[in-house]
C-alpha cells in the first residue's frame, strides 16, 4: 500500500470544495457564514489510508461529512470512481452511498439505543432489500469479523463497552461492502488501551476487504501509525500533505511543525517544543492571506498580502507556505 | 513505525458479559412506582366494571319507568334511579363506556395527526416545517376548551362532533412535543449513519425517529387522556356532547345537577366514577413519566 506511484488509481477526488454554514441574519446584525471547509482539493488513492489532522474546529470532520454528502457543499465537486457525487440526488445517491461508509466518533450515540445489534448491523442490508435469511447469515459473519460473538447480536448497544460499540459501528459500515470509509475520530472517545485494538482491527479489515480510508483524528500518533499519507488542515484548508513518514520527519509548514512538536516524545527526537501563541482565528472571519499568520513566528508582510497556495515543495510533499522550500 | 504493539490483539479484548447480571423484568420493575401501580389498579377496576356492564346489571340504561322515579340507592337499584326512573347503575356503567371510548378516540386522533405533523416539521424543517409550526402556535394560542366550544358550535352538538373538536385541540399539543423530540433525535449520529446506509427520510422516520420519540408520546397520552375525558364530559354536561336519552358521565351529571338537593345519588355516583378514572389515569401518567423519561424524573 505504501509504495504507490502516481499511476495508482484515484478513488475519491475533491475539487475546490467549500462548505459554509449560514450565519444569523436579522434586523440587528448579520453574522457572516462560518467557512468550515473553504476550498479543499484532495485526491485519495484506492487502497490507501489518508490521515487528516488538525485542531478542533479546523473543518476536518465537516470535510469528511461532506464527502459522505451529510453536509451540502456551497461549491466544488466530489468525484467517486469517476462519478460526480455532488450532482447526485434521491435514489441514485442512496444507491451510491453503499460504496462509501462512515465510522463515527461517539460509538454510543451512533447506535440506535432501541435497536438490537442484529438490526443495527443488518440495517444497510435491509435497506438494500437483502432477504431476512441472507441478512442474518451476513450479519453473523460480520460480527465475528470485528471480533465479537454471535450471541452479542441479541443485545442492545448500552450493554457493551466503548470498544465493543465501535466494533459494532465498524461491522455496520462493512455490511454494505463499501470501498471507501470515512473514519471520523473513530478512537478519540476510547480508552488508550482500546484504541490500538480498534486501529489494528481497521488495518486488518482494510487488508481483507481492500478498503480505502480517510482517517480523521487529532491524535498525531494514531494517525502516523495507520496512515500512508497525512493531510494537515487549518481553518478549512489543507495546509500540508505528504507521505506519513516524510511529513513527520520533515514538516515544511510552521503549523505542522508546531503540531508535531506537541506530540509527546517529539522533543527527544531533537524537535524543539513550539508553543503556539493565541487562539485559532474565527472561521467566520478568517485572516487575509495565510490563515496561520496570526500565530506564526515566521510571518512577514507577504503572508498577509498573499495567500500561499498548496504547492509541491518536494516530490510527493505539498505545503501551503511561502517559506516551505 | 510499529510503535503501537500488536500483542494486544483485538480479539482478546475482554467482552463484558452482561448476561450474567440479573436482568429484571421491566414490567415488574416499573410497578415499583407506587403511583403507577395504584393508577393501573384503579383504571383496571373501572374498565372492568364498565366492560362487564351486562353482567352487573340487567337493566336497560335508557328504559324509562314513571313508577320508580327518584328511588334512592337500594338492593334493587344500587345507585338509585333518575328523574325518568332509569336505573342509574346501568346508566353510569354504559355511560362510562361512551366517556372512556370517546376520550380514547380523542387522544388517538390527536396523537396520530399531531405526531405526523411534528415528525414532518421536525425532520424536514425548512419552509414546510415553519408553516406547520406557525399553525400550531396559532392553535395553541387559543384557550383549549374555548376552541372546542367554538368548533362544536360550528359543527353542531353531538358525540362525534365533540370528539372531533377536542381532537383538534390535542393536535397542536402533540405536534409541538413531537417536533421538539424529533429535532433532538434527528441530530444524533445514528441518524447520519442511516443516511449513509442509503435510508430514505420516511424509512428513517419510521425505524429510528418514531421508536425514539415514542416514550414522550406515551407519557403525553396518559396525561392528556384524563384531560380529554374531562372535556368530553364537560361537553356532555353543557349539552353539546352526547344527546339525550343516551348516557355519558357528563350528561348524567347534567341530569342530576337540577335535582342535587333532592337526589344526591344522581350526582355523586357518576361524579365518583369520573373523578376516580381521571385520578387513575393521572397516576399512571406520573409513574410512566418517571419510568420512561429519566430527564424529567431526575
Amino acid at each position: 500500500m505504501r509504495d504507490m506511484d502516481d499511476t495508482s488509481t484515484t478513488l475519491v477526488q475533491v475539487n475546490g470544495l467549500k462548505v459554509h454554514f449560514a450565519g444569523e441574519r436579522s434586523l440587528f446584525r448579520d453574522t457572516p457564514p462560518l467557512r468550515a471547509v473553504d476550498g479543499v482539493d484532495l485526491k485519495i488513492q484506492a487502497g490507501e489510508t489518508l490521515g487528516l489532522v488538525g485542531e478542533s474546529g479546523c473543518g476536518k470532520s465537516t470535510l469528511g461529512r461532506a464527502l459522505m454528502r451529510l453536509e451540502e457543499p456551497v461549491s466544488g465537486s466530489i468525484w467517486f470512481d469517476d462519478k460526480n457525487l455532488s450532482d447526485m440526488n434521491g435514489t441514485e445517491l442512496r444507491k451510491m452511498r453503499r460504496d462509501m461508509q462512515m465510522i463515527f466518533q461517539d460509538p454510543l450515540s451512533s447506535l440506535d439505543p432501541r435497536m438490537k445489534v442484529r438490526r443495527i448491523i443488518g440495517e444497510g442490508l435491509a435497506i438494500a432489500g437483502v432477504s431476512r435469511a441472507e441478512r442474518d447469515a451476513q450479519v453473523e459473519e460480520l460480527i465475528v469479523k470485528v471480533g465479537l460473538r454471535t450471541e452479542h447480536l441479541n443485545r442492545y448497544p448500552h450493554e457493551f463497552s466503548g470498544g465493543q460499540r465501535q466494533r459494532i459501528g465498524i461491522a455496520r459500515a462493512l455490511a454494505t461492502r463499501p470501498r471507501f470509509i470515512v473514519a471520523d475520530e473513530p478512537v478519540s472517545a476510547l480508552d488508550v488501551s482500546i484504541q490500538s485494538q480498534i486501529i489494528n482491527l481497521m488495518k486488518d479489515l482494510q487488508r481483507e476487504f481492500g478498503l480505502t480510508y480517510l482517517f480523521i483524528a487529532h491524535d498525531l500518533g494514531v494517525v502516523e501509525y495507520i496512515s500512508d499519507r497525512v493531510g494537515v488542515m487549518y481553518l478549512g484548508r489543507i495546509v500540508e500533505l505528504a507521505d506519513a513518514d516524510d511529513l513527520y520527519a520533515d514538516p515544511r509548514m510552521p503549523y505542522t511543525q508546531a503540531l508535531l512538536s506537541a506530540v509527546p516524545g517529539g522533543a527527544e527526537e531533537g524537535r524543539e517544543r513550539i508553543i503556539l501563541q493565541g487562539d485559532v482565528p474565527s472561521p467566520r472571519n478568517p485572516p487575509s492571506g495565510c490563515a496561520f499568520r496570526t500565530r506564526c513566528w515566521r510571518a512577514e508582510e507577504r503572508c498577509s498580502a498573499e495567500r500561499p497556495q498548496l504547492r509541491e515543495v518536494k516530490p510527493r510533499h505539498w505545503a501551503a507556505c511561502h517559506f516551505a522550500d | 513505525m510499529n510503535d503501537l504493539s500488536r500483542d494486544t490483539a483485538y480479539t482478546t479484548e475482554p467482552a463484558e458479559d452482561h448476561s450474567l447480571a440479573p436482568r429484571r423484568n421491566p414490567v415488574l420493575r416499573a410497578f415499583r412506582h407506587r403511583s403507577l401501580l395504584a393508577g393501573t389498579v384503579i383504571c383496571a377496576i373501572l374498565i372492568l366494571l364498565v366492560a362487564a356492564a351486562p353482567l352487573l346489571t340487567s337493566a336497560d340504561p335508557n328504559k324509562q319507568s314513571p313508577m320508580t322515579i327518584f328511588q334512592p340507592p337500594s338492593v334493587d337499584y344500587p345507585m338509585g334511579t333518575d328523574a325518568f326512573g332509569r336505573d342509574l347503575l346501568a346508566r353510569v356503567l354504559y355511560g362510562g363506556r361512551v366517556s372512556m371510548l370517546s376520550s380514547a378516540a380523542v387522544v388517538m386522533i390527536g396523537a396520530f395527526f399531531g405526531t405526523l405533523m411534528g415528525l414532518v416539521a421536525g425532520y424536514f424543517g425548512g419552509r414546510p416545517g415553519f408553516v406547520i409550526m406557525r399553525v400550531v402556535d396559532l392553535l395553541l394560542a387559543f384557550p383549549g376548551i374555548l376552541l372546542a366550544l367554538a368548533i362544536t358550535a360550528i359543527l353542531g352538538p353531538g358525540l362525534v362532533n365533540g370528539i372531533i373538536a377536542i381532537s383538534i385541540i390535542l393536535i397542536p399539543v402533540y405536534a409541538r412535543l413531537v417536533e421538539g423530540a424529533t429535532t433532538e433525535v434527528r441530530a444524533l449520529p445514528f441518524v447520519d449513519a442511516a443516511v449513509t446506509l442509503g435510508a430514505g427520510p420516511w424509512r428513517i422516520i419510521a425505524t429510528h425517529i418514531v421508536p425514539n420519540v415514542m416514550p414522550s408520546i406515551i407519557v403525553m397520552t396518559t396525561t392528556w387522556l384524563g384531560i380529554a375525558l374531562l372535556w368530553i364530559t364537560a361537553l356532555g354536561f353543557i349539552g353539546l356532547g352526547v344527546q339525550p336519552p343516551n348516557a355519558e358521565w357528563g350528561a348524567i351529571l347534567n341530569d342530576g345537577q337540577q335535582f342535587i338537593t333532592l337526589a344526591w345519588w344522581m350526582t355523586v355516583f357518576p361524579g365518583l366514577f369520573l373523578s376516580l378514572f381521571v385520578v387513575g389515569v393521572n397516576l399512571i401518567g406520573d409513574g410512566l413519566r418517571d419510568e420512561l423519561d429519566p430527564k424529567v424524573a431526575n
